[in-house]
């Protein structure tokens, strides 16, 4: 079954229609069902909180994070529990009301500027919505120009996330302050992977993630530079690509090009060894010696990917076959919920999706456009197709109150859903796609064959993990570097193949007919990057960007349904206090929270 | 003022103090001038951290995506260097600041909240922030001119750092606001300003500002708003005559260490130095095809 929740089902021959086609309003009158549902949840929720003894935490702000957010929080009367959580997205973008009435094209310099770390995937989801729109395709060699830039821009995401954001939370001077047993532990045990990543005991790696001045840390700045320059050769620079556009990408096709970003790659293959070994030694480390760490950001099995890096022979841009083309994605995509697999095909991902602004700084909108998908699938009246993005006047009470926030929440059949490195992984290999000849799927999770290089040849083997959490999704980004690195490798035999035939067309002629839509369906870093829009006469109608901070850092939804970092932080132990600390920092809710790069 | 050299004096290093705490607050904008600074490499911001260039102190960076600290911690930082408890100060701004008056549909960006509940608002720290450091930059165009959130179409009124603290702003060390336009500017031109920043402070250089206010020495190349490579005739076409000038490094000195940068590669220029550019240049960078 694809959607439990949400009034679609499907007929014999896998074509959506709606489940309860008498219904007036068959969204509406479910919201109002599930409404009823959620109510004795939130109010078991309210009784904890109005327990004696129930104080309340504000982390304001949450630094370390991609997206300035702050967290309140109810917490038992041990502080051991949390009772309720509440995320605040600090920041407000213009971006997407920015974009009406202005020529289409212009969409991709301007939808890039949402978010600085991932701005080459934000421009990527523009062109391919307005690719969409149009019906036509890139040139093959501008595809696989695009996927190397995406593969530089994700890896340093994932480096910048494991040592510059999340890591610190786990480095020597945190350990020794907030549980000095652990670093007694860490003092004594050698590290399994010290012939791939040099460092002999766990405490060693501890120290090399301490801020600035640990090894590891500086690494990581050098290293994700690295990545950096793979996606510039491609983009021009970064952030804010300067050569993506629709159907083409400027950049020029020299064989110089692509060897620079091959000697490049080669170096973060090696690295992908190094970056595995040292977090299969630290994630295996504190799941043994602090075990309440595997609890700390425990969700769910609710992932999702619409999946990224197009396949030239398959991708053809239209809504009608992106099926056929998004299963031949290298990184595939994909929706699972609570650990069961509901589908891979992108139409189903898409006409599942809505989103709510019930708790945020956003009015609701008015009359929905579409009622159904341009396949003739139904949608709802909130799904970004449909929705409008209206600011609340700024005297509005939510605008001035201190929890007002400025991410509306995104759902997928009713359910908040993980994106991120450690949905990719899991989406890939349960769907079982292998679209990459390095990268098997296997029916414990992935192999990942890295070439010699300066360090031996090497196969990753990463495993599933029981349920998401906050260790589990760092495995996992430090997994994905060696994902993208070969995808990255692959991409660049494809080029010296396609420049060895003469293929250097980098551009095609870009049109849209009088009224279109289009989606752009991507991942950065974080995780589901999402551009959908409207285009008549060649101007932008609407347009609406869902990105990996909606998806994870948003808070309730109309059903008072929580986001995905609310959950994982209801799922929080907190065991700093039973250490005394003097000086209390929330350092299980912070790793929790960081866990997803945000 | 700001560009005469002082009179020669004898050699005399760091002067300055041996750590600048390093304030950087982030506004409307979508903090892609954080990742330009960390991706400068040689020197990188680490040099900065541990000191590494001779005659420049070491920095206390305090960071909301960097920093160790977060919450109340983080708060008490910027606190405490908005009253002078940190020593010498220098504050730079990425992202535009926010018009927060109720009738202009403000934005509320938050930075912290007050023990009732009141936030405090991202202007409430630059102004004091501004008046305590010893010197105050711009990052990027959102923070020297308002940048995209300042083009046509959005729904908020923001100006840059300028407009904000007032054009006869002066910082402790008798500098006005410093600019480094660009979307992004490269990390290269940002670590770079700040290293001569610190030298101009301990009056070993003169710290040459155009009318703009920017480094004059990094603005000096032109560049021309233009589509990116295209293999079919461009609406707008690549004719470079009636073109407006900008000025940028990038043409020179590429995007980092020398590779990349926009239309040395086949890329675009929006002209993303100069104020609205958004507005002015963007449609003279379409990539559409001419109808025919």
């Amino acid at each position: 079954m694809v959607f439990k929740t949400l009034p679609i089902e499907f007929d014999d021959f896998s074509r959506a229609r709606l489940r309860d086609e008498e219904a007036a309003d068959p969204f509406n009158s479910l919201l109002v069902r599930h409404r009823e549902r959620m109510k004795d949840k939130r109010r078991s929720l309210q009784e904890a909180a109005s327990r004696p003894g129930v104080s309340h935490l504000r982390l304001d702000p949450v630094t370390r994070t991609v997206s300035r957010l702050s967290i309140d929080l109810l917490l038992d009367s041990d502080l051991q529990r949390v009772v309720d959580a509440r995320l605040t997205g600090l920041e407000y973008s213009p971006i997407e009301q920015m974009t009406i009435n202005r020529r289409a094209s212009e969409s991709v310099p301007i939808t890039s500027r949402t978010r600085g770390g991932a701005a080459g995937a934000h421009s990527i989801a523009s062109a391919l919505a307005l690719e969409m729109a149009g019906g036509v395709t890139p040139p093959p060699l501008a595809i696989i120009a695009r996927n190397l830039g995406a593969c530089g821009e994700l890896i340093s995401e994932c480096i910048r996330h494991l040592f510059i954001l999340a890591g610190p939370d786990y480095s020597e001077p945190v350990i020794r302050q907030t549980s000095p047993t652990v670093w007694q532990r860490a003092v004594a045990s050698r590290a399994i992977g010290a012939n791939i990543h040099g460092y002999s005991t766990i405490a060693d790696l501890l120290s090399g993630l301490s801020v600035s001045h640990g090894s590891l840390y500086q690494e990581a700045l050098q290293v994700s530079r690295v990545a950096t320059e793979v996606a510039v050769l491609v983009y021009g620079k970064s952030p804010h690509p300067s050569t993506i556009f629709p159907c083409g990408n400027g950049t020029e096709a020299s064989r110089e090009t692509f060897n620079l970003i091959l000697g490049r790659t080669n170096t973060l293959l090696d690295y992908a060894k190094v970056i595995a070994a040292v977090w299969d030694d630290l994630v295996d480390f504190f799941g043994e010696a602090d075990p309440h760490l595997l609890k700390t950001g425990l969700h769910p099995a609710n992932l999702i990917s619409f999946g990224l890096w197009d396949e030239p022979d398959a991708y053809t841009a239209t809504y009608a076959t992106c099926n056929e083309w998004g299963e031949r994605r290298l990184s595939g995509p994909g929706a699972i919920v609570d650990g069961e697999k509901r589908t891979g095909r992108l139409t189903d991902l898409n006409i599942g999706l809505e989103e709510f602004v019930d708790s945020s700084a956003f009015e609701k909108w008015e009359q929905p456009r579409f009622v159904n998908d341009p396949a003739n699938n139904p949608i709802s009246p909130l799904h970004p197709w449909n929705k409008e993005t209206r600011l609340t006047t700024a005297d509005s009470p939510s605008r001035n109150s201190a929890d007002c926030t400025w991410l509306a929440a995104p759902r997928w059949d009713r359910e908040s859903m993980e994106c991120g490195s450690l949905a990719r992984l899991w989406i890939n290999s349960a769907f079982r796609y292998q679209n990459c000849e390095f990268i098997v799927p296997t029916r414990q999770g992935l192999e990942i064959s890295l070439p010699k290089g300066a360090q031996p040849a090497r196969r990753l083997t990463w495993y599933r993990p029981a349920q998401p959490n906050a260790l589990e999704r760092l495995r996992a980004a430090a997994y994905q570097v060696g994902f993208a690195g070969m995808v990255a490798f692959t991409s660049l035999l494809s080029a010296f193949e396609c420049l060895r035939r003469g293929e250097t067309r980098m551009s095609n002629r870009f049109t849209l007919p009088d009224r279109s839509l289009g989606v752009g369906f991507w991942e950065n870093g974080s995780g589901v990057t999402l551009h959908h829009l409207i285009v008549k006469d060649h101007l932008i109608t609407n347009y609406q960007i869902n990105g990996p901070a909606e998806w994870l850092a948003s808070s309730r939804d109309s059903a008072d349904g929580c986001g995905v970092i609310e959950r994982a932080l209801l799922n929080t132990q907190i065991r700093e206090t039973d250490n005394d600390c003097a000086d209390f920092r929330g350092i299980d809710l912070l790793r929790a929270v960081r866990s997803f790069a945000p | 003022m700001t560009g005469e050299m002082p009179s020669l004096q004898p050699y005399v290093p760091s002067s300055l103090a041996d750590t600048v705490t390093l304030v950087w607050l982030t506004g409307v904008g979508c903090n892609g001038c954080t990742l330009a600074m960390l991706e400068a490499a040689d020197p990188g911001i680490e040099d900065l951290l541990f000191g590494n260039i001779p005659d420049s102190p070491r920095i206390n960076l305090i960071h909301p995506e960097l920093s160790m600290e977060s919450g109340s911690a983080f708060l008490n930082l910027l606190e405490r260097a908005a009253i002078g408890q940190l020593g010498p100060m220098v504050l730079v701004l990425e992202g535009a600041v926010p018009e927060e008056r109720a009738d202009t549909r403000g934005a509320s960006f938050r930075l912290g909240t007050t023990p009732d509940g009141k936030p405090l608002t991202l202007g409430w720290w630059i102004e004091r922030l501004a008046n305590q450091a010893q010197a105050v930059i711009a990052m990027g165009s959102c923070a020297t001119s308002g940048g995209l959130p300042h083009a046509a179409g959005s729904p908020i009124i923001v100006r840059g750092l300028t407009d904000f603290l007032g054009h006869a702003y002066v910082s402790r060390g008798g500098l006005p606001v410093i600019n480094i336009p660009g979307c992004a500017p490269p990390g290269e031109a940002f670590v770079e300003t700040l290293t001569y920043v610190f030298l101009h402070l301990q009056r070993l250089v003169p710290l040459d500002l155009d009318e703009e206010r920017r480094p004059k020495w990094l603005y000096l190349t032109e560049a021309y708003p233009l589509p990116p490579r295209v293999e079919f005739p461009p609406a707008v076409g690549f004719d470079l005559t009636s073109r407006p000038v900008v000025h940028c490094p990038v043409p020179e000195t590429g995007w980092m260490r020398r590779i990349g940068g926009c239309a040395r590669v086949g890329g675009g220029c929006i002209g993303c130095t100069e104020p609205d550019f958004v507005d002015r240049f963007l449609g003279l960078a379409r990539p559409d095809p001419a109808i025919n």
